[in-house]
């Protein structure tokens, strides 16, 4: 995935933003002692799940970039009847106000990406938000199944990971069986030559 | 033997609806090669193995099969999971009550008396104090007692799930000496159990009612959240220390919040039980001995776990662990 | 090893070159516990009937009620039952040892023994054989393990051995034994029983002795005494793998196979010698069974405690040096908590006062090696109480370890098992001759004059004891 240009012509695009949003004064009402700030937050439109999905966010306040600020980027999910939003990344503002992240998409659909800045002893929180899509049906998670040997310690269902072999699949076990039962056959072989000779007395075999 | 046909990852290839078929298969060659096998083993009785193999009982993977595996929105297998936040958890001392995950499982399940299926231990810290850890059955990845099961009546499902069919389960007992969690559990008698439970009809999901001379454990709930809520445990705890996700989609809920499993792992320093037996657990823990909700880690003690249910079947019999 | 070479002479059956006198000494001795019957033998018969009619009271009161009826719970899921199987798989390498083993290296001295060894490896497999199935919960759906059993699970191999070990015995029983049918058929009186006669006419299989059937049996039984060596060996250590494929800490050790294989030797000679013991006091075979087979049977429970305390210092001083988590609690249980006394037993009783007896001449009688024989059997009993008890007595979870007390029930159902042991081979003792006649003639055979019988390695002073008579 390419890299979000956020820093060259959206970054420009981007301090505008805030500053312009600085400007109309639509900052959110600041507590006492606080001074306003602005976030605005870059996000690729579209992504595949599975993939890294890079994420900036840009930290404004009057004064120009904050640094040292830690932005914290959710998205919405729905889960077992529960609504809420998750934190996927987090990041820390550098010189430029920029706090960059990524995060993977697991859950598909239309994602609003929220770049949170909680606020601190100077500055007053804000959030900004970002669309993308997120599309993608390839089954993602890999069971942690370690190493089996398939025929030697592989459960019921088999799963990835199992290292097979056909030396190690069932049969050998079968095969062992079957050598051993044909031994003791030749055995009994032997024996039912015993009675097969019935007749003969000890003289004739002279 | 060989099961690749089910490896959960070839539903990458085809749809999901597949994994029916394809157990039956497999498991019908499995039958003939193991009376095969028996045709060696135990002559007299090969005899007449053909002939019964078509009034072999249903599988647990045709059981399995039946249900409707869970899947994402795109089609996507679910993987449970569960991730049981020890700094919220305090064994239920604020509340004043036995755990009440322990209950809410009691409740729901009809587990009989003496098994806790999910079972809050108090465990020793360095230092004096304690912490509590409420352990389900782990859902070993790489589970050691469905391995050793002689009849392949305990299996593990492509959600996670470890489920044991008790309608096949021979009640050798091996699993149990298999299992290093302590978490399996056998009906030595008829168990306790509510009139309710012996009306309802079994499934492998929701064990009951409980078969004597069985072993039972916790099943994880997949039937509730396929249904679209928590597990009876996680709707119990009143502090919401139990969070129960889906590994694929990395979402999980504790019936509040909604978090990112992956991150909510690493962030907090996450944990599994005994990680050195490799048994890769679906069970994580985030380390913590009740801080978040105002325990002490020295106040000690839990009440224990009661059986609410008044009036039992007749004939059942009550035993200690 | 059948003396082949030696062309088939005199009788009808057997070449003869010893004494007629002392062949015919043998055979009758041998032969007339098959022909009369004192009321003494039926009194054991009613009182064996007895206690096994118990212990099936008892099992169908366990199957009513389940198994809370035993001793066993949740935390030690294993107890007498298991302790039991073990055990009389484990006698049940007598009889490969001491016939196979020995008649693939053409000793000798044995003869007069192996027909006893081999009834005990058929017999207690086939008691051992019960107890898995007593100890399962669900006994009606055994059908399942051929339904849907697995190659993976250790009991699937466990059944699949000891199938094929119980197979594989019956037939080495039975080779030896053609030609003493033969003996039995050809001497019969006229006023035996139509079934009697029947019974042997079949058994014997037609064997004249012909150089064709000698030569047909020497092969048969030279493939058998090679197969059931790798075979019962294989067995133990398969029964050992139904602990050590699981992660529990005593449990989860690679010698485990190694040390179960050892431990059943060392049980199946003190079984043996037990057996041989009863049986020469009760058949009177006292002229056949002289000091000299107790006393290398007894030289041998020697080596083999040596090698069980090599086994337990490999097993122990590893685990010991590093104590492991969950170690502590288990050498805790075993050198001074709940399990002490019995390992302490089972160490200075089991290994070190059987050594010690059979090392001194002055105790290396047959009542000194029986004494050691048994000090031995029930020192492995114990040994396999310790390592399954013990076990699964260390705590998996932060919870009290439980104890362990087998009920009447387990208690009834061991009885049982020792009383259908002894109920089998009472009754084969009637039906069988339990002196491989045949053999024993013909290895005194070769050399008439040279006493062959004489168990020449161990020091002159034991020779001349005068308790070769007792």
């Amino acid at each position: 995935m390419k890299i979000p240009s956020l820093v060259s012509p959206r970054l420009a695009i981007l301090g505008l933003v805030a500053g312009l949003s600085l400007l109309a004064g639509r900052l959110p009402a600041a507590a006492a002692g606080q001074e306003p700030t602005a976030i605005a937050v870059a996000a690729p439109a579209s992504a595949t799940i599975g993939t890294a999905v890079p994420v900036q966010a840009r930290l404004v306040s009057a004064a120009g970039p904050i640094p040292h600020a830690s932005v914290d980027f959710l998205v919405p999910a729905s889960f077992l009847g529960t609504d809420g939003e998750m934190k996927v990344a987090s990041g820390i503002t550098d010189a430029q106000g920029l706090a960059t992240a990524t995060f993977e998409a697991r859950i598909t659909g239309a994602l609003q990406v929220k770049a949170v800045f909680s606020g601190d002893n100077t500055y007053a929180p804000s959030t900004a938000t970002s669309s993308m899509t997120v599309t993608g049906s390839k089954q993602l998670y890999v069971p942690d199944i370690g190493i089996r040997l398939r025929g030697l310690n592989s459960s019921p269902i088999a799963q990835s990971g199992t290292v097979s072999h056909w030396l190690l699949s069932g049969w050998p076990i079968g095969a062992l069986l079957v050598l051993i039962w044909s031994t003791y056959g030749a055995a009994v072989f032997f024996m039912s030559r015993i009675s097969a000779d019935a007749a003969n007395g000890p003289e004739a075999a002279r | 033997m060989n099961s690749a046909e089910l490896d959960p990852d070839d539903s990458n290839t085809g749809p999901p609806g597949t994994v029916p078929a394809l157990a039956r298969g497999v498991q019908r060659r499995r039958i003939l090669r193991m009376a095969g096998s028996a045709l060696f083993a135990v002559p007299p009785l090969a005899f007449g193995a053909r002939a019964w193999l078509s009034r072999a009982p249903a599988s647990p993977l045709e059981a399995m099969a039946r249900m409707s595996s869970a899947q994402a929105a795109n089609g996507r297998l679910r993987r449970w999971s569960m991730v049981i936040d020890l700094r919220s958890c305090d064994g239920c001392q604020r509340v004043g009550k036995p755990p009440q995950c322990t209950a809410a499982c009691i409740e729901g399940h009809f587990a009989p008396q003496p098994m806790e299926w999910i079972q809050v231990y108090e465990q020793e810290l360095p230092g004096n104090g304690t912490r509590f850890v409420p352990a389900t059955c782990q859902q070993c990845q790489n589970p050691p007692c469905t391995n050793v099961c002689p009849v392949g009546a305990t299996f593990s499902t492509p959600e996670g799930p470890v489920l044991i069919d008790q309608e096949r389960c021979i009640g050798c007992r091996i699993c149990m000496a298999a299992c290093p969690y302590d978490r399996r559990f056998f009906n030595w008698a008829t168990p306790p159990q509510p009139v309710e439970a012996l009306g309802m009809k079994y499934e492998v999901e929701h064990q009951a009612p409980a078969i004597r001379g069985t072993v039972m454990k916790c099943d994880f709930c997949p039937d509730m959240a396929r249904a679209g809520t928590l597990p009876y445990c996680a709707q119990g705890c009143p502090n919401n220390a139990i969070y129960y996700g889906d590994l694929e989609e990395d979402v999980a809920t504790n019936g509040k919040a909604v978090i990112q499993i992956s991150r909510f792992l690493s962030q907090n320093s996450a944990f599994r039980l005994n990680e050195e037996y490799g048994t890769e657990p679906r069970v994580y823990y985030i380390p913590g001995a009740g801080e978040a909700v105002g325990r002490d880690s020295s106040k000690r003690g839990r009440l224990a776990t009661v059986w609410p249910w008044k009036k039992v079947a007749s004939g059942s019999r009550t035993w200690s662990r | 090893m059948v003396a082949m070479r030696q062309p088939a002479r005199s009788t009808a059956h057997l070449p003869l070159e010893v004494p007629a006198e002392w062949r015919e000494g043998l055979e009758s001795n041998v032969l007339a516990p098959l022909a009369r019957t004192s009321w003494r033998y039926f009194a054991w018969i009613g009182f064996l009937a007895v206690v096994i009619a118990w212990a099936v009271v008892m099992y169908v009161h366990q199957l009513q009620t389940g198994l809370v009826v035993t001793g066993m719970r949740d935390r030690i899921s294993w107890g007498l039952y298991i302790i039991s199987f073990v055990f009389f798989i484990g006698i049940s390498h007598a009889g490969t040892l001491l016939s196979a083993i020995l008649r693939v290296v053409k000793a000798r001295w044995q003869l007069p023994v192996t027909r006893m060894a081999e009834f005990i490896t058929v017999v207690a497999l086939m008691v051992g054989g019960l107890f898995p199935l007593i100890d399962l919960g669900r006994p009606d759906r055994i059908l399942n393990m051929i339904w849907y059993g697995r190659w993976q699970s250790p009991l699937v191999w466990d059944f699949l051995a000891i199938t094929t070990y119980l197979t594989g015995s019956a037939i080495y029983l039975y080779l030896p034994l053609i030609p003493d049918f033969a003996l039995c058929r050809d001497r019969l009186g006229p006023t035996a029983p139509a079934w009697k006669r029947g019974f042997f006419n079949l058994a014997a299989a037609g064997w004249t002795g012909s150089a064709v059937q000698r030569r047909a049996l020497d092969r048969a039984m030279t493939i058998m005494m090679i197969v059931i060596i790798p075979v019962a060996v294989s067995v133990h250590t398969v029964v050992s793998w139904i602990f050590a494929m699981t992660l529990r800490e005593p449990f989860n050790s690679t010698v485990f196979g190694a040390y179960f294989v050892a431990g059943a030797i060392f049980s199946g000679v003190a079984a043996i010698i037990i057996l041989m013991a009863v049986l020469r006091r009760v058949l009177h075979l006292e002229e056949y069974i002289t000091i000299n087979q107790f006393k290398a049977l007894g030289f041998f429970l020697l080596a083999m405690s040596l090698v069980m305390v090599y086994f337990n210092a490999s097993e122990y001083i590893v685990t010991g040096y590093k104590m492991e988590a969950g170690a502590p609690f288990h050498f805790h249980d075993l050198l001074v908590g709940y399990l002490g006394p019995y390992f302490w037993f089972y160490l200075v009783g089991g290994l070190v006062v059987p050594a010690l007896i059979i090392t001194f001449p002055r105790t290396r009688t047959i009542k000194g090696i029986v004494f050691a024989a048994v000090l031995v059997l029930i020192a492995m009993w114990i040994e396999r109480y310790l390592i399954v008890v013990g076990g699964f007595r260390v705590p998996l979870m932060p919870y009290t370890a439980r104890h362990y007390g087998p009920s009447l029930t387990e208690w009834s159902m061991l009885a049982g098992a020792f009383a259908l042991f002894a109920l089998i081979i009472s009754v084969f003792a009637k039906i069988f001759p339990m002196v491989s006649v045949w053999e024993v003639v013909e290895h005194r055979g070769p050399e008439p004059g040279e006493e062959v019988l004489e168990f020449p390695s161990f020091g002159s002073t034991d020779a001349q004891a005068p308790e070769v008579a007792s």
